[in-house]
């Protein structure tokens, strides 16, 4: 399975710049905006990443990658800190129940601080949030 | 594109589905009250979901007995008929032992839904025959024949294979059963709104079809988790057409009453009746899009046309 390019490419956006419940124009024809991105960053100190941005159709190959790499290490706990996160969509939320069911024993992603998005899926779809600890501060 | 479920209106059995016609209280208890207490007696799963009024009728009846019962308002858990196969009845039914009947009281219709809401609710009545076919479970479907409407009645004749008359006990067959063509004949053309605001998205354009509807939701008053449902459920559709619809379409937003309203369309064609309404095996990758916004709309209706594919949403304001 291939995915789109566009998009894939890093654009951070400063926190508070947008929001769902804020950004709000219609764009223009032709308007020449940038794909939201999805741009990650290793944790220092932690097993995990910083994630910025989104995570649609155009960007899910760089989450499921982040997933991916991420069941592979043998740490008990893996961080997404999703802070810089404005959407998740049910696919991406879908790709981190599953990466979460791939870990073994003991192990466990700490989602911290998610948009509304993900954990209204998550908490619809997959209740039991197994291998997934979802944290606010 | 899904592929379309074979023979989806096979034979039931061991499925079980009658409508029971009541006209008043009594003839409601009846029926019902012994449907519950018999499948207690036999240690099988119950599950209660009726509006709240009719809900309280039958806790009081049950007494201690109630306890034993999963209780439902169905005004809450079924005001989208397009959550209550997975959000309702299958969520129920899977989460027993296999062997054991299951039984369930749904009553879906009831006078007060709306002409909007009418046609998701009888096509509902009609796929449940899909949903459970071949499954060791009794759903019985009561109707106000008092209140509700002569057609919505007929639709019940042809939406249930047994049907028990009021003032009866007994289920007789229904000649009229073709839950089928009650699916198709209520697949109607959604009307056309004047004053929607209009955006036509594709790949490029995905982001920004869904931060203009959760701008539009915004502006017309929607917040909070309302405003993020919106955005979950543009997200699920103008992905879905992307990807299976053809690669673009058209989404448009727009109030009505207390909702907001928005809409998708694209020239896809969605071919299996039941999508959105399976429950989804947890190791399953992907396919909980529709599924995720019947569970999300206060009202989901769907128009399936020869040359696209129309999905309408409801939320309250």
């Amino acid at each position: 399975m291939s995915f789109p390019r566009a998009g894939t490419s890093a654009v951070v956006h400063k926190r508070g710049e947008r929001g769902l419940n804020t950004q709000y124009r219609v764009p223009a024809a032709g308007s020449s905006d940038p794909v939201p991105g999805l741009a990650v960053f290793p944790l220092s100190g932690r097993n995990g990443v910083r994630a910025a941005g989104e995570v649609v159709l155009t960007t899910r190959a760089i989450w499921e990658g982040v997933l991916e790499q991420a069941v592979r290490e043998d740490e008990d706990v893996y961080y997404l800190e999703l802070s810089d996160v404005t959407f998740v969509d049910v696919a991406g939320a879908g790709a981190l129940a599953t990466a979460a069911g791939q870990l073994g024993d003991g192990r466990r992603f700490v989602v911290r601080r998610p948009p509304p998005a993900l954990r209204r899926t998550l908490d619809l779809l997959w209740p039991d949030h197994a291998g997934i600890e979802v944290s606010v501060s | 594109m899904t592929a379309p479920v074979a023979e989806p209106f096979g034979a039931l059995d061991p499925f079980v589905h009658p409508a029971l016609f009541y006209r008043d209280e009594a003839e409601y208890l009846d029926v019902t009250v012994p449907f519950v207490r018999e499948g207690l007696a036999a240690g099988e799963p119950v599950a209660v979901a009726v509006p709240g009024k009719n809900l309280a009728l039958i806790r009081d009846a049950l007494g201690e007995a109630a306890e034993s019962v999963r209780l439902l308002d169905m005004r809450e858990a079924g005001r989208n008929p397009g959550r209550i196969i997975p959000g309702v009845l299958r969520a129920f039914a899977d989460a027993q032992p296999p062997g054991r009947r299951v039984r369930i009281i749904g009553e879906p219709i009831w006078a007060g839904r709306s002409d909007t809401e009418y046609p998701a609710c009888v096509q509902h009545e009609a796929l449940i025959n899909a949903a459970f076919r071949g499954r060791t479970a009794t759903i019985l479907c009561p109707y106000d024949v008092e209140q509700l409407p002569e057609h919505v009645l007929a639709d019940a004749y042809a939406t249930h294979p047994t049907v028990i008359p009021s003032g009866s006990r007994l289920e007789q067959g229904s000649d009229a059963y073709a839950p089928g063509d009650v699916v198709d004949r209520y697949n109607e053309a959604l009307p056309p709104v004047p004053d929607a605001l209009t955006f036509a998205f594709d790949s490029g354009s995905l982001s920004q079809a869904r931060h203009v509807a959760v701008g539009e939701g915004a502006r017309l008053g929607l917040t909070g988790v309302k405003l993020d449902d919106l955005a979950l459920a543009m997200a699920e559709l103008t992905t879905n057409s992307v990807v299976h619809g053809g690669g673009s379409g058209v989404l448009r937003v727009w109030t009505e009453g207390g909702y907001v309203v928005c809409e998708v369309r694209d020239e896809g064609r969605l071919t299996d009746p039941l999508a959105g309404r399976r429950p989804v095996p947890r190791d399953q990758r992907g396919g909980r899009g529709l599924l995720l916004v019947n569970l999300i709309a206060d009202l989901v209706r769907v128009h399936r046309g020869d040359s696209g594919t129309t999905v309408r949403c409801w939320f309250t304001r």
